[in-house]
């Protein structure tokens, strides 16, 4: 049962709407009161390092808008019109109906709704978001197996050898999602993969969808937020799948996580071992080109990190940071709540990562209260996270770099922070920070207020 | 003195009657409607009509997303200072704060340098609470609220699902009143209950009434003899209350300030970005004024009854005819009058002489205005006097209040309005025929606006004046601006079309408005341009008889 939330970092079900928009040529159709698909595009969208409205996403999302009568006679006949609308006005490829709290108390039958348009040839898929069943990472995943089961749906597999479907990052709720994608995507093609990447501007958007079945695997490449989707696949099309926990960040995992998939997926190791070796030298050199700053610095640097970021994110990043870059990790907070296996999975790879403590917390201000609790009067922190965490690392005089929402004062374009790629960016956002907390780069001035 | 507008609301009974209970939808109280698309002759003919000709029962067979009465009711209670707001409902509702999180502190501090920042509870509502009951849940964030940041207001804001499930919050605060340090505010608005935004209004007012004003009447012990005496003495001292609304940035106070300064008044601005306390200041003034008669006829109407207190709802000053139309209401009220006859002269005389390269610049441009049903109106004037055109209007919503204004402009019989609540759909199509060379727009719209290829000028903005003199003049620097380089938005054009079928363009912008309280002119017009497909009125494939098929 949910406690109350202070600062809360994730949206409720129906947020799943910019899980929708992430798919090029799907469109949501949200059944909700008229306030909700606005909000949450404020949420995951404008109020997520401004990643805007997409093609049809922001106020052009297609919403019943509920008012009394509704609630009291039902909304299923202005849900109809709505639907009708829709395909008449928006250029969309796919539709996908998504109910709000209002639609699912009342009893609508929005799923049926649906099903009548799809039955008429419509590519229409109809989802259960109640905003009270759930937060949103429960809502990607129950609209990912709605278009699984209703849109691609009983198709006989024929096997593509290498080529694989990903389930990763949450689109939007990881602001840097776009770019994640981008590299994981590159990274795989590296090894010689096709890849369904599925979300965002690498996606080929529906027809991909379409190609579900017929990936030679499935990789899961979070620790549990996915897992159900990819046992589902199991299940209807008989597709094996590489659970690979930890998104890689930097050179030693991201290299860990290419062997794997290679060895997984069956592949030439040399193919695989020639990409390792020509990213791995490019990865190194820059990473020693660090060394004047880091020595010259070595006594203004940060030293102790914390992390507050979901818990797709956050354990890849903190292990980056912790064993490739020698922070002393002293608060990782994971805020989406994963279930119990996914705990478990999560804590196990911790220990494998050289083992730190970390806490599953969704509660932003009990977060708030623990960090500057141990931070005290110290000036050596840096902080990773959201938007609140600017407000402890400004008034406690310590460094900050955001990597999780809400995130309303920055733009976020194409960076990462994951892959060979990601670790670059982290190492030169973070150590740029240094310099933005003062007009001087002297090593007297820059601690000592 | 001028009295609120509209029709439907009686006097002091009714009103204490309607504050008891909840507040009804604007809709029903003000008869106003969310959805019209014609020329301003025929919107001017339904609001001339009984009960605003029925626009209210008007509605749309397809809609687009907008906001409910609890997104706005946030937006006006997250600026309060020394107040927490719990939303109350699942966690998604509350995500209209999230506009606070950087910006809170930061717009409070304007007004406090010593004010925090937002702070943003939710009772996070979740199926075991949809069976049985989220009261629990509410009552311990009230608790941990009061001990955890002891502010002077607790505020919770109810959502769908509380109303759904039938959670009584007006009467758990009251039980816990006398277990809290802090005054407890219970808002009702839960966006279901009605499809004007602007209901928000009317909600927060509601629960500041019952928790905060009707709070420091029974504190102060005021008796109906003294308070004339106090109201006497205020007035000398010429203590205003300016009702600010969430559109008004510091710079905009600073400027209204300003002028009702030169007509030797003080001003106090409630409700946005004031802290509980202030509610008590406001009872002791001699006028309240509003800025827009849209936000605050529910207070102003209720305190003029109960406290004596006259209000002033008329125009909202933008430009130079409404902000002196808005002047000299508050001067008469004063009797002085010639003070602001000298003020208005002057600024008229100074703007003048400042504006000559501006308006060579302007002028015929062609503007798109739209937000607000009374900001659009004075600002469109306010435009026409920078020597711009208008190519159109559009209203989230339109009521009585709109009519001193609307009657003010005369915007001419043909110009198309269309009142909708985003409905970009409706905007597009209404564009690509009006092509205007600017368009003005409410904040959430301007995105898809940026994607017509055409300047987009915010409607109001945080950083911005635009009230008063001041404001016309930053207005026209910012507009010249504008159309000197829009590339950005040209490229959006091209690069990025938006996401309406070619279709959708052909047919009339109105097509999908459900409007019962048409007169027979208005259906044979839209059933010709639906079944004749005619260029102008362009609905080629009889869209209307065929929805069923479909």
């Amino acid at each position: 049962m949910n406690a109350l939330i202070e600062q809360p970092r994730y949206a409720c079900a129906l947020g799943a709407q910019q899980s929708v928009l992430a798919i090029p040529g799907a469109l949501p159709i949200v059944h909700a009161g008229p306030g909700c698909s606005s909000k949450l595009f404020g949420f995951a969208s404008f109020g997520a390092g401004f990643q805007g409205e997409g093609f049809g996403g922001g106020s052009h999302v297609s919403s019943t808008n509920t008012d009394e009568q509704d609630v009291v006679f039902g909304g299923e006949s202005k849900l109809n019109n709505v639907i009708n609308g829709a395909l008449r006005i928006l250029d969309g490829e796919l539709f996908v109906v998504l109910t709000g709290c209002t639609a699912d108390i009342i009893g609508d039958d929005s799923l049926s709704a649906a099903r009548d348009f799809a039955a008429r040839g419509h590519p229409v898929v109809g989802v259960e978001t109640g905003g009270f069943k759930g937060n949103n990472y429960f809502g990607h995943e129950e609209v990912i197996k709605a278009i699984v089961n209703q849109f691609v749906g009983e198709v006989e597999p024929v096997p593509r050898p290498r080529t694989v479907n990903v389930f990763s990052v949450l689109p939007y709720q990881n602001p840097f999602w776009r770019g994640d994608l981008e590299e994981i995507k590159r990274l795989l093609e590296g090894l010689g993969l096709g890849v369904n990447i599925l979300f965002g501007g690498g996606s080929q958007g529906v027809r991909e969808w379409r190609a579900i079945p017929h990936a030679a695997f499935n990789l899961l490449l979070s620790p549990s937020t996915g897992l159900e989707t990819a046992e589902l696949l199991r299940a209807k099309y008989r597709t094996d799948f590489l659970h690979y926990p930890v998104l890689p960040v930097g050179g030693a995992e991201t290299s860990r996580f290419l062997r794997e998939v290679s060895a997984f997926a069956g592949l030439d190791s040399e193919t695989a071992e020639n990409f390792i070796a020509g990213e791995e030298k490019r990865f190194y050199d820059y990473f020693v080109s660090l060394a004047d700053f880091i020595s010259e610095y070595r006594n203004n640097l940060p030293s102790e990190l914390y992390l507050v970021a979901d818990s797709i994110y956050g354990p890849g990043l903190s292990s980056f940071l912790v064993n490739e870059l020698g922070f002393i990790p002293r608060g990782i907070y994971l805020t989406d709540a994963p279930a119990d296996r996914g705990r478990r999975l999560i804590e196990r790879s911790i220990s494998e990562r050289g083992g730190f403590q970390i806490n599953f917390e969704s509660d932003g201000g009990l977060i708030e209260a623990d960090i500057r609790r141990r931070i005290g009067g110290g000036h050596k922190a840096v902080i990773l996270g959201s938007s609140w965490e600017k407000f402890i690392a400004q008034d406690t005089g310590n460094l900050y770099l955001y990597v999780s929402l809400p995130l309303n004062e920055t733009v976020v374009l194409n960076k990462t922070y994951v892959g060979y790629n990601g670790g670059l960016n982290l190492m030169a956002d973070l150590y740029s920070s240094l310099f933005s907390r003062k007009t001087t780069t002297s090593r007297t001035q820059l601690f000592t207020d | 003195m001028a009295g609120p507008a509209g029709g439907g609301q009686g006097g002091s009974e009714e009103m204490k009657n309607i504050i008891e209970t909840a507040v009804p939808g604007r809709e029903e109280r003000l008869q106003a409607g969310t959805a019209f698309c014609g020329p301003c002759r025929e919107l001017k003919k339904r609001l001339g009509m009984k009960n605003n000709g029925c626009l209210n029962q008007c509605g749309r067979r397809f809609s687009q997303t907008f906001g409910c009465q609890l997104t706005l009711s946030l937006g006006m209670l997250n600026s309060l200072r020394r107040t927490v707001v719990i939303t109350h409902g699942p966690v998604g509702c509350g995500f209209w704060s999230l506009g606070g999180v950087a910006s809170n502190r930061a717009l409070k501090q304007l007004r406090d340098p010593g004010s925090g920042g937002l702070i943003w509870i939710s009772s996070n509502l979740d199926e075991a609470d949809v069976i049985g009951g989220g009261e629990d849940k509410l009552r311990e964030a009230v608790i941990y609220a009061d001990r955890e940041f002891r502010p002077e207001a607790i505020v919770v804001a109810s959502s769908c699902v509380p109303a759904l499930i039938g959670d009584d919050v007006d009467s758990i605060l009251e039980d816990m009143a006398a277990s809290t340090a802090a005054d407890l505010v219970a808002v009702n608005c839960e966006g279901f209950k009605t499809k004007l935004m602007a209901t928000a209004y009317d909600a927060v007012y509601n629960g500041l009434l019952k928790g905060l004003t009707w709070a420091r009447e029974r504190e102060s012990g005021l008796l109906p003899g003294r308070q004339a005496d106090r109201f006497n003495q205020a007035d000398l001292d010429g203590l205003v209350n300016v009702f600010n609304v969430g559109s008004m940035s510091r710079a905009d106070e600073v400027e209204i300030e300003r002028l009702l300064k030169a007509l030797d008044l003080t001003v106090n601005f409630i409700p946005s970005y004031a802290e509980p306390n202030d509610f008590r200041k406001a009872l002791e003034a001699s006028l309240n004024v509003s800025v827009c008669g849209t936000h605050d006829d529910y207070y102003l109407t209720y305190v003029q009854d109960k406290f004596g207190i006259p209000c002033l709802i008329d125009t909202m000053p933008i430009g130079r005819k409404a902000t002196a139309r808005w002047l000299r209401k508050i001067a008469g009220h004063f009797k002085r009058e010639a003070a602001a006859e000298r003020l208005i002269a002057r600024e008229d005389a100074d703007l003048d002489r400042a504006l000559r390269p501006y308006r060579e610049y302007l002028r015929g441009k062609r503007a798109y205005v739209s937000g607000g049903e009374v900001r659009i109106f004075v600002t469109a004037e306010a435009l026409r006097d920078l020597g711009l055109e208008l190519a159109g209007l559009k209203a989230h919503h339109i009521d009585a209040f709109a009519r001193p204004v609307f009657d003010d402009l005369d915007p001419g019989d043909d110009l198309y309005i269309n009142v909708a609540s985003q409905q970009p759909f409706e905007q597009a199509n209404l564009i690509e025929r009006f092509k205007p060379d600017v368009i003005v727009m409410h904040s959430g719209g301007g995105n898809i606006t940026a994607r017509h290829g055409r300047p987009v000028l915010p409607l109001f903005g945080q950083g911005n004046t635009y009230l008063g003199y001041a404001g016309l003049f930053e207005m026209a620097c910012r507009l010249k601006r504008l159309l000197a380089n829009y590339s950005f938005n040209r490229n959006m054009k091209k690069y990025r079309p938006l996401p309406y079928r070619e279709e959708w363009y052909q047919k009339e912008p109105f097509a999908y408005i459900v409007d019962p309280g048409a007169g027979p002119a208005a259906s044979v017009r839209a059933d010709q341009a639906i079944a004749a497909g005619k260029e102008t009125s362009g609905a080629r494939d009889g869209m209307a008889n065929s929805d069923h098929q479909f």
